[in-house]
């Protein structure tokens, strides 16, 4: 057992509940994230715009919003758009859209394979179509199936997530690569029709395009030029709503003033913020989840006179600090340091380390 | 540790990457083990703080199912390409590094064996597309570093017709999606990439196409925000302000860490290295000299340079090889006055530094005597020759007759009070001054100084 291991254990944590600062990667997220109640709106049917402030849980949100609507099995279906890269093509989103429309829609037919052996032979050929659009082409991602165990196998290779718990891909999944692969495809269809398809073959009933990651490109960092990029989106908001379709953009909070943001009276905004009181309760219910529901605080692991542990930790953070990721980033090197000093105990003098050579980017 | 090492290539000429040996005499820090967690990370520190060392220690201890890669980026300067787009080159400088990694070190053959139809056509796009030559040349002229097996295997590779599975419209993520594809199938999990080098860049380059040319290679992390990809950033913090502005960093979820070293830590590199200089399994600065007097030394002029310790400590092991024993206190306070640290002048801020300390000085005076006889090293300089340069800014004392000449009568008293606080400041003992000296009837020298 490592050093670090051993310490964590010696605390009584199962795992190290202050690990990931990229929650992306983090596979207890849905387990203990904190969603504060202005932000609830990412998820209602509606279209939306998260504000936060870089390190503010934007990407967090987007993924508990994503994973909260799998958990509807498809009637209410999550696409997630991350653009790979920065195009000025007027239809550049569209085009990014239709492909992750297409690596859900393939990740969707991997979770339930059996619910394409029922459809009509007009919707096959459709779906076969819409497949045609998947990052790496239809015939290499067939061929993964074919290849894979496990639907994780997939998730990796589209980057795209799994809707249901598949122990692992058995003979129906063979079969389906094989008809998606027999199967001819429709004529090329519009983006309209793709979402008509979710609608008819999956049973979706609304559609949930989250957009994220529109701040990561060095032409997109003004305000201006971000709202510009992304403005065919935003003049589609009212049509696709009317059709249950629903665009959740996860935005920068520098954004949030601009007047071709504020003006649009389809899209409801909300910030995301955080008070020491929120950011405390990030930290102990990580810390209710580590322990296997047995402590909710910090101080369980604190010598007897130290009351209120996480709301000191989030008291000394900067007014610019008063992220999640801040105070992870500050429990992170807490615990570090206690567990490098070979103890098991917080002391009093712990909460005012200089966390001088550690800080994180993205304040 | 099979031979003993020289001292020379213990102490003085560090270069990581040249000490196969490093593995022996590696002190690890805090900020190591952050290295090694599976987070992005960037480490930042100065010339000659250790991060090369840090990256090649990360390479060689790491897991077997995390395939490293160190990328050294080239400025790409002529390109008319900017923003994203330069950026975008950048990226295929990382993967080109990416696949000459993996063709020679990746262990494919051993790891794939026969791999299958969509992986045996990735990786045959990758070595047609990424490799700095036409793939079977490049294959072929790798005999040296390859076996003649793994050779046959990727030449076999190459020549199957497999179906294309990258087109022309397929992105740079999702290209490094199916480069970890590759890599999973060869049964590692995850891909670090390591960025070093990025002081090359700026003594030789400076200006606006440079930063342009930096924030491209910065902002790759975009395109490596991926859940398999952990960047390990090693960077001069001369670049901290770059980085800072670049949208990659913004928005990448990646811990920062300053490289810096304790005393203690400092003392411990020295004395791993020493073992290895003196074959023994554990040797400490104490079994050189008594006392701590040369501790105390080390940290009042070795800063917090793992560079400056060592090259200080390098003629100490020499002297104790001679002498074959021990100095005693009185030996090594005369080995210290013998050794000084080197007087460097930092002409752009006029600051005077022993090693690596700086010595508080606000005279301009004081700082133009020391730079006239820095730039005439090995040379004596008249009393004349400074009162002219330092008072007058005269590059040679006039003529009498001329306006500018002064009787010496006049300002030898100012010159000798100059001399006197100078070396007030710089000498460890005024009284037999090592640094400033008076060679009585021809002049002025500056000994020990360092360009």
């Amino acid at each position: 057992m490592e050093p670090a291991v051993r310490g964590l254990s010696a605390f009584g944590f199962a795992f190290d509940p202050f690990e990931y600062l990229d929650s992306t990667k983090d596979v207890h997220l849905q387990e203990y994230l904190i969603i504060p109640k202005a932000v609830e709106i990412a998820l209602s049917d509606q279209p939306v715009a998260i504000l936060a402030q870089p390190g503010g849980g934007k990407s967090a949100l987007r993924i508990y919003t994503e994973n909260f609507y799998k958990e509807s099995r498809g009637i209410r279906f999550p696409v997630t758009y991350v653009p790979d890269d920065y195009s000025t093509e007027n239809d550049f989103h569209f085009k990014g859209i239709t492909k992750s429309l297409a690596s859900a829609a393939f990740m969707y037919l991997a979770s339930y394979p059996d619910l394409f052996f029922a459809l009509s032979p007009t919707d096959k050929q459709k779906l076969k179509r819409l497949l045609l659009e998947l990052p790496l082409g239809l015939d290499f991602n067939l061929q993964t199936l074919r290849d894979s165990r496990f639907l994780s196998d997939l998730e990796r290779t589209l980057g795209s997530p799994a809707f249901s718990n598949l122990p692992r891909l058995d003979r129906a999944h063979h079969q389906l690569a094989h008809e998606l692969d027999d199967e001819s495809p429709a004529q090329s269809q519009p983006l309209d029709d793709d979402f008509a398809l979710l609608n008819n073959v999956f049973g979706a009933r609304s559609i949930h395009i989250l957009v994220d990651g529109l701040d990561g490109f060095i032409e997109t960092q003004s305000p201006q030029a971000l709202l510009a990029w992304i403005e065919p989106l935003l003049s589609t908001l009212e049509t696709w709503e009317k059709k249950n379709i629903y665009l959740k953009f996860f935005l920068p909070m520098d954004i949030s003033d601009a007047p071709a943001l504020t003006n649009l009276r389809a899209l409801r905004a909300a910030a995301l913020t955080w008070d020491d009181h929120l950011l405390a309760e990030v930290i102990r219910r990580r810390v209710f989840v580590a322990s296997r529901r047995t402590f909710d605080s910090l101080d369980a692991i604190s010598a007897p006179d130290l009351r209120n542990v996480e709301l000191s930790l989030a008291r000394q953070l900067g007014e610019k600090e008063k992220l999640p990721r801040q105070i992870i980033l500050q429990c992170q090197d807490l615990l570090r340091n206690i567990i490098q000093s070979n103890r098991t105990e917080i002391l009093p003098e712990d909460l005012f380390f200089s966390r001088e050579s550690f800080y994180v980017t993205a304040i | 540790m099979k031979n003993e090492l020289s001292v020379e290539s213990l102490f003085t000429t560090l270069k990581a990457e040249n000490e196969p040996w490093l593995g022996d005499v590696f002190v690890s820090l805090p900020v190591f083990e952050r290295l090694q967690e599976e987070h992005s990370t960037i480490l930042y520190g100065e010339p000659g703080s250790g991060k090369t060392a840090m990256l090649l220690e990360l390479r060689r201890r790491q897991k077997e199912n995390i395939f490293t890669v160190a990328w050294r980026p080239e400025p790409i300067l002529e390109a008319p390409a900017t923003g994203t787009a330069l950026a975008q080159q950048s990226i295929n400088q990382a993967l080109q590094t990416c696949v000459e990694n993996l063709v020679l070190e990746g262990n494919l053959p051993q790891r794939l064996g026969e791999p299958s139809r969509d992986i045996g056509s990735a990786l045959q796009w990758f070595l047609h597309n990424h490799l700095p030559f036409e793939a079977g040349f490049y294959i072929q002229n790798q005999a040296n570093r390859l076996s003649q097996d793994d050779l046959q295997w990727y030449l076999k590779l190459l020549e199957q017709p497999l179906s294309l599975i990258v087109k022309n419209q397929t992105s740079l993520k999702d290209q490094l999606r199916l480069l970890l594809m590759v890599l999973r199938a060869a049964k590692y999990e995850r891909l670090w990439l390591m960025v070093d080098g990025l002081e090359r860049w700026t003594p030789r380059q400076t200006g606006e196409q440079i930063e342009a040319a930096l924030e491209a290679v910065l902002s790759t992390l975009v395109f490596f925000d991926l859940p398999d990809i952990a960047f390990k950033f090693f960077i001069p913090t001369s670049l901290k302000n770059i980085l800072h502005k670049t949208s990659g960093v913004e928005r990448h979820r990646s811990s920062e860490a300053n490289l810096t070293w304790s005393a203690e830590a400092l003392q411990g590199i020295a004395e791993k290295r020493l073992g290895c200089a003196l074959s023994a399994k554990k040797a400490s600065l104490d079994s050189l000299c008594d006392g701590d007097e040369f501790l105390n030394w080390l940290k009042e002029y070795g800063g917090t340079s793992p560079r400056a310790w060592l090259g200080f400590t390098a003629p100490l092991v020499a002297t104790y090889q001679k002498h074959g024993k021990r100095l005693t206190s009185a030996q090594t306070r005369e080995f210290i006055r013998e050794h000084p640290a080197p007087l460097r002048l930092r002409h752009e801020r006029s600051e005077v530094w022993l090693g690596e300390k700086r010595i508080v000085s606000n005279s301009a005076l004081e700082f133009r005597v020391l730079e006239y006889l820095a730039a005439r090293p090995e040379k004596l300089a008249s009393l004349e020759e400074l009162y002219y340069y330092a008072y007058k800014e005269l590059s040679a004392p006039p003529d009498k007759g001329d306006p500018a000449w002064s009787a010496p009568d006049t300002w030898r008293g100012a010159m000798d009070n100059v001399l006197m606080r100078i070396r007030q400041k710089i000498e460890p003992d005024p009284k037999t001054p090592r640094y400033l000296v008076t060679r009585h009837g021809k002049g002025v020298e500056l000994l020990h100084h360092e360009l």
